[in-house]
């Protein structure tokens, strides 16, 4: 038994170093992975995998239903490469590697039901083409498809106790982020992604948990960023958030840290429902109202405020138990949840926001 | 302690029948000890090797309880693919596959530790801060076990010699999880890049879902006739065990043996005992003692023995265990687990009961005194001369033809759970018969000696010492009936090891045709070299020939150790000139069908049912397993489990493998080997990690494992003559004491000291003659049961035997002269001459 307890443990240990996320004090030679340069994305092509890239990931997340019955729910999917030679013959040769979480958050049951998968890319039951958006990790699944009238991307994933599958359709051109999608992570110029979000999704989903199914609409987002280098020096971890307003708008905002919580670089993007870039929104600075603490004794600043201009905007979770104990893929908890954003009583809209190293400094 | 009279009377008894007899009472005590010693010595150090093999080979498997393997040892690794989709119908959770090698100094295993984390999650590595990354392709993580054999640190390189290449890794991390056992792990896309193992894993771990049972699995597997054979945790424990089992039990049979003739020697000593103090005995029975206080006594003589012998034996075989476990290693020298350095793992169950049956043993001595004392009429063993009263009343011969019956019908039954138990019991049921038949062998004998010796000349004493002999059959019989026993075991061993030893070296000549040879076995679990290395070979100069084979395991059954193959050029017109064959070959019929022809050792046959001339199945291939031509048996005392014999062409055909992993060369007359062995590795560099060893080094070799292996055997020979000699100076000096009055009339009627003394010398010696011819007879036959049973129903090989007349002649006048050695000793000190006049008048 004890044996068991440790040998989980290391694995748990060994598993927290394969972060996808990259590490910039890694001593990887410069030339192995390409710098994120400004370059025009090209669609559908950028829909694929970047498989020369360190990192990429495919973040799709969203709200389902109305009122005190709403579900939030997320699907991701990190495409890692590895600095295993790439020359290794191998069909079994470790050069990709795909992981991949999933929750479903039920705020009426208080319930939280996460997933999480890890792999090596192998092209047939683990794939991340490159020509459009098409992932597939066993019976997970992400995959776009150009319909003559309108794009949709088609999910599905499932755990203990639960599955969904989900078709979101967009009818709004890709949002690039930063500069025509190359978006700073840091005063460094090679510190950057390449990012763009497809927002607002309409989404309408069939989900099943303990046996029953629901279809259920609602309105999801859709992240696709990929780099080399993510976090700059001195960086323990971020917070990201990206909301659907009300109004047809978005907001998109991230901030990353250092130890002692400071912002050491942080950007905010809102659009209106033309895809507008709107100013109204700059200078937005993230404060703690109060704070959570989880299962495993991380104390996580929610509810959060956004300060901006003079104005306060809460924050509000969905349910507070929505950390991700993501040890057996990519490493490490951190907290992944629905939020309203709220205007002191008003509903502004609906999002996720992530708050990452928190427990530990993200060890990349 | 606070005691009451008959109880201070019993102990201060007790006291007086051991101090009085203390050295009969000692030798007796370590007799036991002796016989626990050795059974405690062997089981621990099995028990020892086995814990730990098995703890190796539990880390090796990381605790799965489920494996898929191939008959032929390699699986595609497209098959994880299949049965990652077949795994929900078939209630398997998650698959690992792993990758397998077996370096010339590290056992590595290739993971992918994803599925591991989910399978077997001991195994997984924890990377260190400074590493070079879980999936760098030179990354190798090594237990706390391996990085101390290896003294290396993290980063440091490391080479493993895998085939012909040398394989260079970075030590890059620790595996937590199997911190005594020495092995490495590696990404498994990694492992099969470094070690040239592209397309293939060795196999698939499996976890299985809740509710799903490996009998289920085997049974939806076996549903579907799948090739690959699922192997169970059990499955793994009995093949294990398989490998050395046969070996331990005979090991522990003769330990029981010792316990055994330890017995014979407590009988001998109470009884000696009770003939000592049967006055004093017979006075307490008058006073008032009653019979079951009288009987206790003799229990508790017998138990004490036992008891002290036992503990005494426990420890010396805890002693004797280490002492063998530095020596001889964990298999005390029978070659089943390589290398093993195994820390001492004491199961005090099996110490407590092998303690108590010592203690048991004792008390069984004690009961075969007591059936001889007739407890009615204790007035009688008061009066002198009455001492034949005590002595053994000697069996019929019924009983002996009986015990003699049993022993042939138990010599027909067949092996129960793969040992020879029948046939343990029928050396025992024959041993029986003949020590029960031996006082009508004596009465027989001397009744039909003196009626001869009656008109013959002869001196004086030999007619008197015959006449003696032939009056007083039963006084005879326990002086030797334990010296018959231990001669006639000391016998069949004897026959046994040297028959098997000339066998063993006869087969060694046979197989060994050439001059030199690389060492062949170490390379079974590894890739081979190029064929073309035997052209190269065969230009240097004074070499006549070279021939090239190919070692490789099957597994031909899912729960038993691995088959060797050996791919060798056969000359299938006179097979007999390349294999050992026993018996006649049965070459398939030349109808114009093309068969594959292959030759099976014994143990084929005896495990796997081949028959020399019928047609069987080999899983050659991953295709499933293959028809071949069984062309006959062969006879391998170098693989116990089995091994088959094809020719290379056949080999190759079949398989598509055309390495090969051992060269034999022959050599010109006056070639000198070193020097040739130099231009040979000079000539093929990829040879130059392996061994080379002349066929004298090899024969000296395996000869000398052979002696090791027996060196047991051996200990226990002469623990046997020990208690042979034993037990007839103890005889001696109780026949002395009975016999008191008897010397005293021959004193007195003039017989001379020195006389008296070659009286009880004759006696001995005419009695230890007959002992030692009738204990060889049994002993022959007990060893032909050795040979032609024992042996082939554990080991599955068969010898010739080969009686060791010289060795036999040599113990056998051993004996007799220390025997009449120590009879006349004892008669020295026993019959003094003052002192016998005396016993003439000692009639109360």
């Amino acid at each position: 038994m004890k044996n068991r307890r440790i040998a989980i443990k290391t694995a748990a240990c060994l598993l927290a170093n394969l972060s996808p996320w990259p590490l910039v004090q890694a001593a990887a030679p410069k030339a192995f992975y390409p710098q994120v340069k400004p370059r025009r994305l090209v669609f559908p092509r950028d829909h694929g995998a970047h498989a020369d890239y360190r990192t990429e990931w495919w973040y799709l997340t969203g709200w389902l239903g109305e009122g005190p019955s709403a579900l939030g729910f997320q699907l991701t999917f990190f495409r890692s490469r590895t600095e295993h030679a790439v020359e290794n013959p191998s069909r079994l040769a470790p050069q990709q590697l795909l992981f991949a979480h999933a929750a479903l958050a039920v705020a009426k049951k208080d319930v939280f039901f996460s997933a999480n998968r890890a792999g090596r890319l192998n092209g047939t039951a683990l794939r991340a083409e490159s020509a459009d958006t098409d992932l597939q990790f066993e019976d997970w699944c992400l995959k776009r498809v150009q319909n003559p009238s309108v794009e949709v991307y088609q999910g599905c994933f499932s755990g203990n106790g639960f599955s969904m599958s989900f078709e979101a359709s967009s009818k709004q051109p890709v949002i690039l982020r930063g500069q025509d999608g190359l978006s700073p992570k840091g005063p460094q110029a090679q510190q950057a992604s390449y990012y763009y979000s497809r927002a607002p999704l309409i989404v309408s989903a069939q989900v099943k948990m303990d046996k029953q199914t629901q279809v259920l609409e609602g309105k999801a987002w859709l992240d696709h960023e990929w780099s080399s280098e993510l976090l700059m020096p001195g960086a323990v971890g971020w917070d990201w958030l990206g909301i659907n307003l009300l109004d047809g708008g978005t907001l998109m905002a991230f901030q990353i840290r250092n130890q002692k919580s400071e912002p050491l670089y942080a950007h905010v993007e809102a659009r209106d429902r033309t895809g507008l870039l709107l100013k109204n929104w700059n200078g937005l600075k993230w404060q703690a109202r109060g704070s959570w603490r989880s299962k495993s004794l991380i104390e996580y600043p929610i509810p959060m405020d956004l300060v901006v201009g003079g104005q306060t905007f809460r924050l509000v979770p969905l349910m507070l138990a929505q950390e991700v104990d993501a040890r057996a893929s990519t490493g490490g908890f951190y907290w992944e949840g629905a939020v309203s954003l709220m205007q002191d009583e008003r509903l502004l809209g609906h999002g996720y926001l992530e708050l990452t190293g928190y427990g530990a400094p993200l060890r990349m | 302690m606070n005691l009451k009279g008959h109880q201070l009377l019993f102990v201060w008894m007790l006291k007086g029948a051991s101090v009085q007899s203390w050295v009969r009472w000692w030798v007796a005590l370590t007799m036991v000890a002796i016989g626990v010693m050795l059974a405690v010595a062997i089981h621990t150090v099995n028990h020892s090797a086995l814990a730990s093999f098995g703890q190796a080979l539990d880390t090796v498997n990381g605790q799965a309880s489920v494996q898929l393997v191939s008959p032929s040892g390699d699986i595609d690794d497209r098959q994880i693919d299949i049965w990652d989709q077949r795994r929900f119908d078939l209630g398997i959770s998650a698959v690992s596959p792993v990758l397998l090698v077996q370096t010339d100094r590290l056992t590595v295993l290739g993971l992918d530790f994803f599925k591991a984390a989910l399978v077997s999650p001991s195994l997984l590595p924890s990377l260190a801060d400074s590493s070079t990354g879980l999936f760098n392709a030179k990354a190798i993580f090594l237990s706390a076990a391996a990085f101390k054999a290896f003294n290396v640190r993290l980063g440091d390189n490391i080479s493993l010699q895998y085939g012909a290449v040398p394989v260079s890794l970075v030590v890059s991390g620790e595996v937590p999880g199997a911190a005594s056992q020495v092995i490495g792990v590696m990404d498994i896309g990694s492992a099969q890049w470094a070690f040239n193992r592209l397309g293939v894993v060795s196999r698939l771990d499996l976890r299985l879902e809740e509710g799903q049972t490996p009998q289920g699995l085997k049974d939806a597997l076996q549903a579907q006739s799948e090739t690959l054979q699922m192997v169970a945790t059990q499955d793994r424990e009995r093949r294990m065990s398989l490998l050395s089992r046969a070996y331990r039990v005979n090991l522990s049979v003769l330990a029981m043996v010792a316990l055994l003739t330890g017995g014979f020697l407590v009988s001998t000593a109470i009884h000696l005992s009770i003939v000592r103090q049967r006055s004093e005995l017979a006075l307490l029975g008058v006073l008032g003692a009653s019979e079951a206080w009288l009987r206790r006594f003799v229990w508790a003589q017998g138990g004490l023995i036992g008891t002290l012998g036992g503990l005494l034996g426990v420890g010396m075989g805890l002693l004797l265990a280490a002492v063998l476990m530095h020596w001889l290693g964990g298999d005390l020298g029978g070659n089943y687990f390589a290398n093993s350095k195994t820390p001492m793992v004491i199961d005090w169950m099996v110490m407590a009961l092998l303690a108590l049956t010592a203690t048991l043993m004792g008390l069984l001595s004690a009961w075969l005194p007591l059936l001889q004392i007739n407890w009615r009429q204790p007035m009688a063993l008061l009066r002198a001369g009455q001492a034949e009263t005590l002595v053994f009343r000697p069996p019929t011969l019924k009983w002996s033809l009986l015990a003699l019956c049993i022993s042939m019908v138990l010599l027909q039954l067949p092996t129960l759970d793969e040992l020879p138990w029948a046939s343990y019991g029928a050396v025992a049921a024959l041993l029986g018969s003949g020590l029960l038949a031996l006082p009508w062998v004596l009465a027989k004998l001397w009744g039909k000696l003196s009626l001869v010796l009656v008109h013959a000349r002869v001196p004086a004493v030999l007619r008197l010492a015959v006449w003696r002999l032939a009056q007083a059959p039963s006084a005879a019989t326990p002086l030797i009936t334990g010296t018959v026993a231990a001669f006639s075991l000391t016998v069949a061993m004897m026959v046994m090891v040297s028959s098997f030893r000339t066998s063993v070296s006869d087969w060694l000549s046979m197989v060994l045709p050439a001059d030199i040879y690389t060492m062949g076995q170490s390379m079974t679990e590894q890739p081979g070299f190029d064929a073309s290395v035997q052209e190269r070979i065969a230009s240097v100069p004074q070499v006549k020939r070279v021939e090239t084979s190919r070692f490789k395991s099957l597994r031909l059954a899912y729960d038993r150790p691995d088959v060797v193959l050996m791919a060798k050029p056969l000359n299938l017109e006179d097979p007999s000139q390349s294999v050992a064959l026993v018996g006649l070959a049965k070459l398939p019929p030349k109808d114009g069908q093309s068969r594959w022809v292959v030759f099976g050792s014994e143990a084929m046959a005896d495990v796997y049912g081949w028959r020399a001339g019928q047609e069987a199945q080999l899983p050659l291939t991953d295709q499933g397993p293959q028809t071949v031509w069984v062309g006959g048996l062969f006879r391998d005392y170098g693989r116990q489990h089995g091994s088959v014999v094809m020719s290379t062409s056949d080999y190759e055909r079949l398989s598509g493998d055309r390495s090969r992993s051992g060269v034999s060369v022959w050599l010109s007359r006056d070639a000198d080997p070193a020097k040739v062995m130099s231009q040979v590795q000079a000539q093929a560099p990829e040879l130059s990690h392996l061994k080379w060893v002349s066929a004298q080094d090899v024969r000296q070799l395996s000869l000398k494992i052979f002696d090791r292996s027996f060196a047991m055997t051996y200990a226990l020979e002469a623990a046997a003559l020990f208690v042979a000699m034993f037990s007839v100076a103890a005889g001696v000096t109780g026949q002395l004491i009975l016999r008191r009055r008897e010397f005293g009339v021959l004193s007195h009627l003039g017989m001379s000291q020195n006389n008296l003394w070659l009286l009880v010398s004759l006696e001995v010696g005419l009695l230890l003659m007959v002992a030692v011819v009738w204990a060889s007879l049994l002993g022959g036959l007990i060893s032909q049961i050795l040979i032609h049973k024992v042996n082939p129903e554990s080991f599955h090989w068969t010898m010739n035997t080969h009686f060791a007349l010289e060795q036999w002649a040599l113990i056998s006048a051993l004996l007799l002269v220390i025997g009449v050695v120590t009879a006349r000793w004892s008669a020295r000190h026993g019959l003094d001459p003052e002192r016998l006049a005396e016993s003439l008048r000692a009639d109360w």
